[in-house]
């Protein structure tokens, strides 16, 4: 754990070139996930509370996130020995009341499908932590077993009772299964709603362009101040202007901006916006879309690029119905522990999905098979043509068409009735025949022998043919 | 009675004599991408599970799969991928390893992965650590034709580049011997050009033949997997670590009558007999054991212990004898703000 650099608190806190940045908007979690941050735990999965995450409840959850946190640390002021805190966290949201008959009725056997049967023997501490600030006087559920204390935590709207379980006292008794069991039908009642919320939305039609539009909207009683940080791809190019000539959006202000260069880096977009109390702010990008070189495009073009999710900061009045980040703690246990006053919530924005065009990826094949048709049907012609000239043989007969139809219907019948006896011969020396002349022999007699040698050649290989037929 | 005894000593040193390989290492590749698809993820997680389950590590398994079809929006059963339609094995399993994900497996991975010749930056899990001791198992599963297999729709490796490539690992010397299979349309075709010595290659069907799926699982409306995998998983089920089944009977796993496709063998390169190689050689792990004549003592997990332990944790980097650990302190996370 123990680092030797020496990492001193100003450094990067005050210089953002220790700070890095980066998104992962396609991945979908999923086993394939979680197994590799199981085994960042010191027991991995063979003991403590990981034993509980098995991919199949996880999974079908309406809501699950998987996170880690790593920053640096400080063991003193003077920061002579620095450590890396990392944090693992996974967030599930189950709804037990579909399947237990509108009765809000849990257990961890049912929500993970297995009891605790062990704790890690390198923990510190495992704790199981239960909010119980709706039930007053145990009136809307019954915990099983007791807790073994009930922490309290901050006043006023973020007042929050915890009942605490200690797993590794629990589990002296074999297994751990903790119970919930309700008295009544669960009504939902109105939910108060979170003191910022944002929702993030791609507008716009066509394969031209578009805009990135965001939602803020305060529902506190006092004006927010909002950091709103969006890191885009190089191919969508903003229009900056757009943003700031909205009549709402006088108060924002751009604080940071790194403008994109192609196929180096991104966009880095930053704005200071104030949300006035009970209003809601838009902020909308426009861009247009840029044509990538063909081998840049994904194998599935089509499905469109994902868009990494924007983040935004604020500094709430109150920790009221939000799960703050405290800054300045490392375990659950003092994250928990909320304290009346200003805290600090990072909201991460939905990832978006634009499509951006895509050229026919046939398109190439297509048009090799095309050219090379045209190519083809044009150059037999055109060879010909340039190569040779048509001339019209003497013909010493000189019999009208009409006698000629005649002589070919003859030999017709002639060919049916005699059969093979007929030599050939015969009946071709009275058509008019054209010979294809190649205006290089100038020599007449000789290109007549040409000829001959082909016919002969011909006659050849239509026996040899024959024969293979045979065969 | 003498003599087939002899034969037997004789089979027996032949099976101990055989085993040539110090270590185990499989590459299992599914190249294709979209739902469509699933039989051939299904493929290839069911050779992972095979190969898991005889014992070798996650961390000498490189699994590429070309796209995520166990938690993707159209599975209606997520974080599973089955073998058929009745739901029998999850081959996906509760504790899977993807190695090369999505739109990392491409021709120019697979053959640096193959030949070692990979960033300084690539993390371990994304190496081929072999070396002259290995046995590999190569097992390529997609949409193929005669002479080449696509990666995702968009490129394709040839039966050229294929051998080549393991040529380079020869000469590199990166594997004792592989066993190399291919499950697609016309699967022959790709061990054909294949030039350098102890490689056994095994095709799904013959150049002209295409390789079918076995059957189609309406639950999720598509193929759940394809024949000769579907048989070579029943086969490999019934084998366990220490079980005598020999690569000969694997051959024979998926007949014309089931497989509809003629399944392709190539024994040329390979000088030993399949009738005496064990199908553990392969799918299985050597385990290096260390024998010793010392007596360990092993300390029981119990209270005394356990609190020894994070005694001495909390010794390394906590205050003793002071139950909360000693505060850290952070970097001020929010420069800007300095009123509060």
């Amino acid at each position: 754990m123990k680092c030797d650099i020496k990492i001193y608190t100003l450094w990067y806190a005050e210089n953002s070139s220790f700070l890095r940045y980066a998104a992962l908007p396609r991945e979908n979690v999923c086993t394939e996930n979680l197994t590799p941050w199981k085994k960042l735990l010191p027991c991995d999965t063979r003991r403590g509370l990981a034993m509980l995450l098995h991919p199949a409840p996880l999974y079908t959850a309406h809501y699950h996130a998987l996170s880690i946190h790593l920053r640096p640390t400080c063991q003193d002021e003077s920061c002579t020995s620095s450590h890396l805190e990392l944090v693992q966290a996974l967030s599930l949201v189950q709804n037990p009341t579909v399947s237990m008959e509108g009765h809000q009725d849990w257990s961890l056997r049912q929500l993970f499908s297995a009891p605790l049967i062990s704790t890690c023997p390198l923990a510190s501490m495992s704790k199981v932590y239960v909010d119980v600030t709706t039930n007053k006087d145990r009136q809307s559920f019954i915990l099983y077993p007791e807790p073994d204390s009930i922490d309290v935590s901050g006043s006023g709207d973020s007042l929050r009772h915890l009942a605490v379980y200690d797993a590794r006292q629990a589990l002296n008794n074999d297994i751990f299964d903790l119970e919930a069991h309700y008295q009544s039908r669960h009504v939902y009642g109105l939910i108060p709603p979170p003191h910022l919320h944002v929702s993030r939305f791609v507008t716009g039609y066509g394969q031209e362009g578009g805009s990135i539009t965001v939602k803020l909207t305060n529902t506190g009683g006092q004006p927010l101040s909002v950091v709103y940080l969006e890191v885009l791809p190089w191919y969508l190019r903003l229009f900056l202007h757009t943003s700031h000539t909205h009549q709402q959006m006088q108060s924002a202000y751009m604080s940071k901006l790194v403008t994109a260069r192609d196929r180096e880096r991104g966009w880095l977009y930053e704005a200071v916006v104030e949300i006035p109390a009970g209003a809601t702010k838009e902020l909308s990008l426009e861009f247009t879309r840029a044509l990538l070189k063909w081998l840049e495009y994904p194998p599935d073009a089509n499905h469109g690029f994902y868009i990494p999710a924007a983040t935004v900061s604020v500094v709430l009045p109150t920790p009221r119905n939000v799960s703050v980040n405290s800054l300045d703690g490392t375990c659950l246990k003092d994250k928990l522990i909320l304290n009346e006053g200003a805290s600090f919530v990072r909201i991460h924005t939905e990832t978006l999905l634009v499509s951006l065009p895509t050229p026919d990826f046939s398109m190439p094949y297509n048009v090799i098979c095309l050219a090379c048709t045209v190519v083809a049907l044009a150059f037999g012609p055109i060879h010909n043509i340039t190569t040779k000239k048509l001339v019209l043989k003497k013909i010493e007969d000189k019999a009208s068409p009409l006698s000629k139809l005649l002589t070919k219907l003859k030999s017709l019948l002639k060919r049916s009735k005699m059969e093979e006896k007929e030599t050939k011969g015969t009946d071709n020396k009275q058509e008019p025949v054209i010979v294809e002349e190649n205006p290089l022999y100038d020599d007449r007699e000789e290109l007549e022998d040409i000829k001959e040698e082909e016919e002969s050649e011909e006659d050849k290989t239509a026996s040899e043919d024959e024969n293979k037929k045979d065969r | 009675m003498q003599s087939t005894a002899a034969d037997h000593e004789v089979s027996a040193s032949q099976f101990l004599k055989g085993k040539t390989h110090t270590n185990n290492w499989a590459v299992l590749v599914d190249t294709s991408r979209f739902w469509f698809n699933y039989r051939h993820v299904a493929n290839v997680l069911s050779m992972y599970r095979s190969v898991k389950r005889l014992g070798i590590p996650d961390s000498q398994i490189i699994l590429m799969v070309a796209d995520d079809m166990a938690c993707n929006p159209r599975n209606p059963r997520p974080a599973t991928v089955f073998n058929n339609a009745q739901q029998h094995i999850n081959v996906y399993g509760e504790d899977v390893e993807v190695d090369y994900r999505g739109y990392e497996v491409t021709v120019e991975n697979f053959v640096r992965l193959l030949t070692g010749r990979l960033a300084p930056s690539t993390p371990r899990s994304k190496r081929l650590l072999t070396d002259d001791g290995s046995n590999i198992l190569i097992y390529m599963t997609g949409h193929g034709g005669d002479g080449f297999l696509k990666f995702q729709d968009s490129e394709e490796i040839t039966n050229v580049e294929l051998a080549d490539a393991f040529e380079q690992m020869w000469q590199k010397k990166r594997y004792n011997e592989i066993l190399f299979i291919i499950d697609t349309c016309q699967a022959a075709s790709m061990y054909e050009h294949f030039y350098s010595p102890n490689i056994l290659a095994i095709a799904s069907s013959l150049v002209g033949e295409d390789s079918l799926s076995h059957h189609v699982d309406p639950a999720i409306g598509v193929y759940i997997i394809d024949r000769f995998t579907y048989y070579a998983l029943e086969f490999l089920e019934k084998v366990t670590p220490d079980s005598k089944k020999t690569l000969a009977q694997f051959l024979q796993v998926c007949p014309k009558q089931v497989c509809i496709s003629t399944v392709g063998v190539r024994r040329d390169l390979y000088k030993r007999d399949p009738n005496n190689v064990l199908i553990t050689e392969f799918f299985g792990s050597v385990r290096n054991v260390e024998l010793t004549n010392q007596l360990l003592d092993l300390p029981l997990c119990k209270k005394a212990e356990q609190i020894q332990i994070n005694d001495s944790i909390e010794s390394e980097t906590r205050d003793e004898g002071n139950s909360t650990p000693k505060k850290l302190v952070f970097a001020n996370q929010l420069p800007l703000h300095r009123s509060s």
